[in-house]
């Protein structure tokens, strides 16, 4: 066992780049710090972007989810997203608890389903992280989450490309939403669809707010409901995440 | 890590039919899908090449990267340590451990811990480690050891996994692969949801941002860095990545190396424990860095190329020699060209010559592979050290004989009349050999290897100069 720190260990490194004592390089060096005239443009094409073009990339979307097990779809508006959901709990049967419950970040756009009132016909309790709540109440949400069935979120973007939903992690949008429960539901706006990865990053490295946020302590990207193909290479949905992903996109 | 025998054990696997079906499937699926896949990329199969740039570009730069990575996750809140070596590495995981009074931990994949024995440390320490990736889990059950980076229980079947899960999981005997994926989907949750400490692998790091990333289809990652209260992550040193748009290609093209996919089911960028108010993730996060041989690698241009791998199995998914031995044979954490390379470098050339000396040289792992990585260069140099000797990286000749062998053909091709004697001698010799319809069926000594399993066209009695000779003269004559 060879116990050396980090300075030693950069200076193994060092030697055996052939890396002089007078170079002084740092990061900032090495990559791009200031956005590029294509950066700049493609930022542009994505703020200026009207309904026509949004309709479009929703059917990319939905056409690349497909494939993937992946059900998207456009919703006129809260109302029909939240009798759509209140329609799945109804039918689907619960996993974990005895109990169907329901988790859902405590994000404007969830909010405004009123999914206690919707759900509330089939007796189905909607669980929110309670922020106001001491560090005990928080640790409960995510018991709530592990007992429940439905998780709705909302989602940062969704890539056409590659049917990928992008969240970051922040305080009332638990990760635990998208990935305890049986079925996620991510609700989202035709405007946070993205053509493709390239987008993303250049939103997340250029925009300035996301630049300001930074990509958080956790920042996940989900394609399709969790799958597994490691028994006889037989793809099987559900593997430890979600066996069901529906991103419904309400189109108001 | 156990030295296997690699002819045995290629022996082994040749011999099972239920492992040649399963690796032919993988390669006939996975790798012409990977093909298909770059083929279909918008910017075409050429995005490898620029792929290979960037990872390229990150090694070397590794100093600074990683410098700037530490920083960040500082300031995230992270802890990380810096392991020369893989026993410090695992000082390191038992001491966090311990701090934490850990009693049981989950694992999501991770070839590194597999590196440098991982579990075996942490249950010596009465920690129990569960393996959580279902592949993994299943190997973990069996005592055995993965035989595919991806798909580390290729060679199982599902019967096999079925008696497996009735014995260890005690349910009703099922070879139905989604019932067998519930059941283990059940096990699995109650672990995740006790354990108190989650072990990551990290596939790509990024130094703008400090933060780490690790990638799967199952979830199981996920829940292991979110759920349990501490978070130890390991990364080979040699992952980490500049700029953060450097892995919109890299994730891309990892996917389709992996497993034929546009986008890996789960992404996630971690660079911290928890922040106050949020009601997961965990309350300490750790990031072991690890060098374990690499900064060897980084040391010789020669070799350097092999550090941008991203370890995501292509190369086994259309390699004609995996495609036939297996996993297994090759003895160590890492199987395939990918390890008939690196193995060699990390635990020494003579210690896995068998690895660099069994592969064919056709140069299929190197189109598949996402970051167009000239594996079989490589292994000609390997053999080559091991032909000659080498005094960097302390090889011996491999084998003696064949070096005074060719010594002496050296010699002898070079003199024309000693060379028609050789011939002539041989030719005569020959007669005392066994045939096998008219083909030469054994040699002595040395060749004998050779007519194992082939047969030899014998020499003429003429040589083709000679009977050149003969006809083009008649002719000119004519
Ligand atoms: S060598 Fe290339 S194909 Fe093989 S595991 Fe590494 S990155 Fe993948």
């Amino acid at each position: 066992m060879i116990e050396i720190g980090q300075a030693e260990f950069i200076g193994n490194i060092k030697k055996a780049l052939n890396r002089k004592d007078s170079c002084k390089q740092t990061l900032e060096d090495i990559i791009q710090t200031v956005p590029n005239s294509d950066d700049l443009k493609l930022l542009e094409k994505i703020k200026g972007r009207d309904n026509k073009i949004h309709a479009a990339l929703f059917n990319r979307l939905a056409e690349n989810g497909k494939s993937l097990n992946m059900v998207v779809t456009m919703k006129k508006d809260a109302q029909s997203a939240a009798a759509s959901i209140a329609r799945i709990a109804a039918q689907k049967n619960s996993e974990w608890g005895d109990k169907k419950t329901v988790v859902a970040w405590d994000h404007p756009l969830v909010r405004s389903l009123e999914l206690s009132t919707h759900l509330q016909a089939c007796n189905i309790p909607v669980h929110y992280p309670d922020l106001k709540s001491g560090s005990n109440q928080l640790k409960k949400f995510s018991t709530q989450a592990a007992d429940s069935f439905i998780g709705i979120t909302s989602a940062d973007f969704c890539i056409a490309q590659t049917a990928t939903l992008t969240m970051k992690t922040r305080v009332g949008q638990p990760r635990c939403v998208s990935l305890l429960p049986s079925i996620h539901i991510a609700v989202i706006k035709p405007g946070q669809i993205l053509s493709d990865l390239k987008e993303l990053y250049t939103l997340l490295k250029w925009d300035s707010d996301e630049q300001t946020e930074g990509i958080t302590d956790c920042m996940t990207f989900i394609t399709g409901p969790s799958k597994t193909a490691d028994i006889e290479a037989t793809l099987v949905n559900g593997a430890h995440g979600p066996k069901e992903l529906y991103v419904f996109v309400l189109n108001e | 890590m156990n030295i296997l025998n690699y002819k045995s054990e290629a022996e082994c696997a040749i011999n099972n039919p239920v492992l040649q079906k399963a690796l032919a499937n993988l390669q006939e699926r996975i790798g012409k899908g990977t093909a298909q896949g770059y083929r279909e990329l918008p910017e075409g199969p050429e995005l490898r090449l620029k792929a290979h740039a960037i990872r390229m570009r990150s090694i070397e730069n590794l100093d600074i990267l990683l410098i700037a990575l530490a920083d960040g996750i500082r300031k995230n809140g992270g802890h990380i340590h810096f392991a020369y070596d893989g026993k410090t590495a695992l000082k390191h995981c038992l001491e966090i451990a311990r701090k934490h009074n850990v009693k049981l931990a989950v694992k999501g994949k991770s070839m590194l811990t597999e590196e440098i024995g991982l579990n075996h440390a942490l249950n010596d320490a009465g920690i129990e480690t569960v393996e959580t990736d279902l592949g993994e889990y299943i190997i973990q059950l069996a005592g055995e050891k993965p035989s595919h980076i991806i798909a580390p229980a290729i060679h199982k079947t599902k019967e096999q996994i079925g008696r497996l899960f009735q014995d260890k999981l005690g349910i009703a005997y099922t070879d139905d692969p989604p019932a067998l994926t519930r059941a283990a989907r059940k096990a699995l949750r109650e672990k995740f949801l006790q354990a108190d400490m989650g072990i990551s692998g990290c596939n790509l790091a990024c130094a703008e941002t400090g933060h780490i990333t690790t990638v799967s289809n199952e979830g199981n990652i996920r829940m292991a860095t979110t759920l349990p209260k501490v978070h130890v992550a390991f990364m080979g040193m040699e992952r980490v990545t500049a700029d953060l748009k450097d892995h919109e290609i890299l994730f891309r093209l990892l996917a389709m190396g992996a497993a034929a996919q546009k986008m890996a089911g789960y992404v996630s960028y971690i660079g911290g424990p928890a922040r106050s108010g949020q009601t997961d993730g965990p309350e300490a996060f750790h990031l072991i860095v690890i060098d374990n041989g690499r900064s060897r690698i980084l040391a010789d241009t020669d070799f350097r190329e092999m550090l941008c791998c991203i370890r995501c199995g292509g190369c086994l998914n259309v390699c004609p020699v995996y495609g036939k031995i297996g996993g297994h044979s090759y003895g160590y954490a890492y199987s395939g060209p990918v390890g008939a390379v690196v193995n060699p470098l990390l635990m020494g050339i003579n210690r896995a010559s068998d690895l660099c000396l069994g592969e064919s040289l056709c140069g299929a792992c190197m189109e598949a592979c996402p970051v167009n990585i000239d594996i079989p260069r490589m292994l000609l140099l390997l053999r080559a050290k091991l032909a000659q000797g080498d005094k960097t990286w302390d090889v011996k000749v491999k084998s003696r004989v064949e070096q005074v062998s060719f010594a002496a053909w050296s010699c002898l091709i070079q003199s024309r009349p000693l060379y028609d004697l050789f011939l002539k001698t041989a030719y005569h010799g020959q007669k005392l050999l066994p045939r096998n319809n008219k083909m030469i069926s054994r040699l002595p000594f040395a060749g004998k290897g050779w007519t194992q399993s082939r047969d030899l066209q014998p020499l003429a009695e003429q040589s083709f100069i000679s009977r050149f000779k003969d006809n083009f003269a008649e002719k000119q004559n004519d």
